[in-house]
């Protein structure tokens, strides 16, 4: 009896995950058969508001323009297209425990420097503001209350990671009161511009 | 430790305080030593009861919380999880998990990339469409559908759990969300390591 627990509880200790997993909802549009019925027809159109991931920030785009941006910290490269983002990169001092023998995204501006070793370190980073994202999806949901829709794109070699952070800045925020008021949560994505 | 005071004698006593005296060893070195040596001479018996319980409870918990993760995320240099602070509950579905060297359907390894991509003898539909996988997907949901013939509560949801690396390019996700979209999955969701906000 002591020797089947010796062996079964560290081998359950073994196998259970000691992190948490969490999900995130997507969807993807026109790639497959949906039995979702369409939205109802609406005399307001649709504000498609779409965020795309550049190496160089983000484009924010909403009723077929381009939203102004903040204007400072200039991108270190021209984004692909011409478009300048609408929240640049910017250089940051980020914490390592996140980022362990690798770089923060965009880590194609990263490269060039050391990647994080030591989880304890703080080093400055080119890194996506997801900050000032944060604040420019806020104004448009003042100004949409009822959209929940996001489009995000990005360019084909852009890292799953920065689509993730993009998803947690853009879906919620947290009040001052404690309370969680969702932004934009119900997120489409869009095929890589190849 | 305390020291063993015979039961037997009266303890002196110094006001409330026991008479230092008292605990002095009366009897020499020896014979305390041949006392205890006769301890060792009769078989002892050790009551384990309490310890099985305690490992019982130990193995009912790890046994229930290994059941209760419906999706396992096995770390490792080709599968850096991202983080997220979002709180939805992970859902029981087809887990496709995409690494920085071979993509596998529940645990079940796929295809293998060559130089980190999809070979493109494994794309079909302008590239979208990993001919592999949708197969393989498609044998799930086929599986999925025999079961909820026979069993209503097993109905097929259409829902497949992504779990990527954090490095996976954008164009290689969409290939994949793309094939099981093509395959009836129409229910995404990415699976991440839960953070604080």
């Amino acid at each position: 009896m002591m020797d089947l627990f010796a062996v079964l509880i560290p081998a359950l200790l073994m196998m259970s995950a000691v992190v948490e997993v969490t999900m995130l909802n997507v969807s993807a549009p026109s790639v497959g058969p949906s039995d979702a019925t369409p939205p109802p027809p609406s005399d307001k159109p649709p504000l498609n508001l779409t965020i795309n991931i550049t190496h160089a920030g983000y484009v924010v785009v909403g009723q077929g323009g381009v939203l102004s941006g903040p204007g400072v910290n200039p991108a270190p490269m021209p984004t692909k297209g011409q478009i300048p983002p609408t929240i640049p990169i910017i250089q940051h001092p980020m914490s390592c425990s996140r980022f362990r023998n690798t770089w923060p995204p965009p880590r194609t501006q990263n490269r060039n420097t050391q990647r994080c070793e030591n989880p304890m370190d703080t080093r400055t980073f080119w890194t996506y503001d997801l900050h000032a994202l944060t604040q420019k999806v806020i104004d448009v949901k003042d100004a949409f209350p009822d959209e929940r829709r996001l489009i995000i794109k990005a360019d084909a070699d852009i890292e799953y990671e920065a689509v993730i952070d993009v998803m947690d800045a853009t879906r919620d925020i947290r009040l001052q009161t404690g309370e969680i008021k969702p932004l934009f949560d119900e997120v489409l994505l869009s095929p890589a511009d190849t | 430790m305390s020291r063993h005071v015979d039961d037997s004698e009266p303890m002196e006593m110094v006001g409330d305080f026991p008479d230092p005296a008292a605990f002095q060893d009366h009897s020499g070195g020896a014979p305390r030593k041949k006392k205890r040596h006769e301890h060792h001479d009769h078989p002892v018996h050790v009551n384990i009861n309490s310890l099985l319980d305690v490992l019982s409870v130990i193995l009912v918990f790890l046994m229930k919380s290994y059941s209760s993760n419906v999706v396992q995320i096995k770390p490792s240099p080709a599968l850096q999880v991202p983080f997220s602070h979002s709180t939805m509950a992970v859902q029981e579905s087809t887990a496709v998990t995409v690494t920085l060297k071979d993509i596998l359907v529940d645990d079940l390894p796929v295809m293998t990339f060559e130089s980190g991509v999809v070979p493109t003898n494994f794309l079909s539909s302008g590239g979208l469409l990993i001919d592999p996988l949708f197969q393989k997907l498609q044998d799930a949901v086929d599986h999925q559908k025999k079961i909820a013939a026979v069993n209503a509560k097993a109905e097929f949801k259409g829902i497949v759990t992504i779990i990527a690396d954090r490095n996976v390019p954008f164009s290689l996700l969409t290939e994949v969300m793309y094939t099981a979209g093509q395959a009836q999955y129409n229910k995404f969701k990415f699976a991440a390591i839960r953070s604080e906000r």
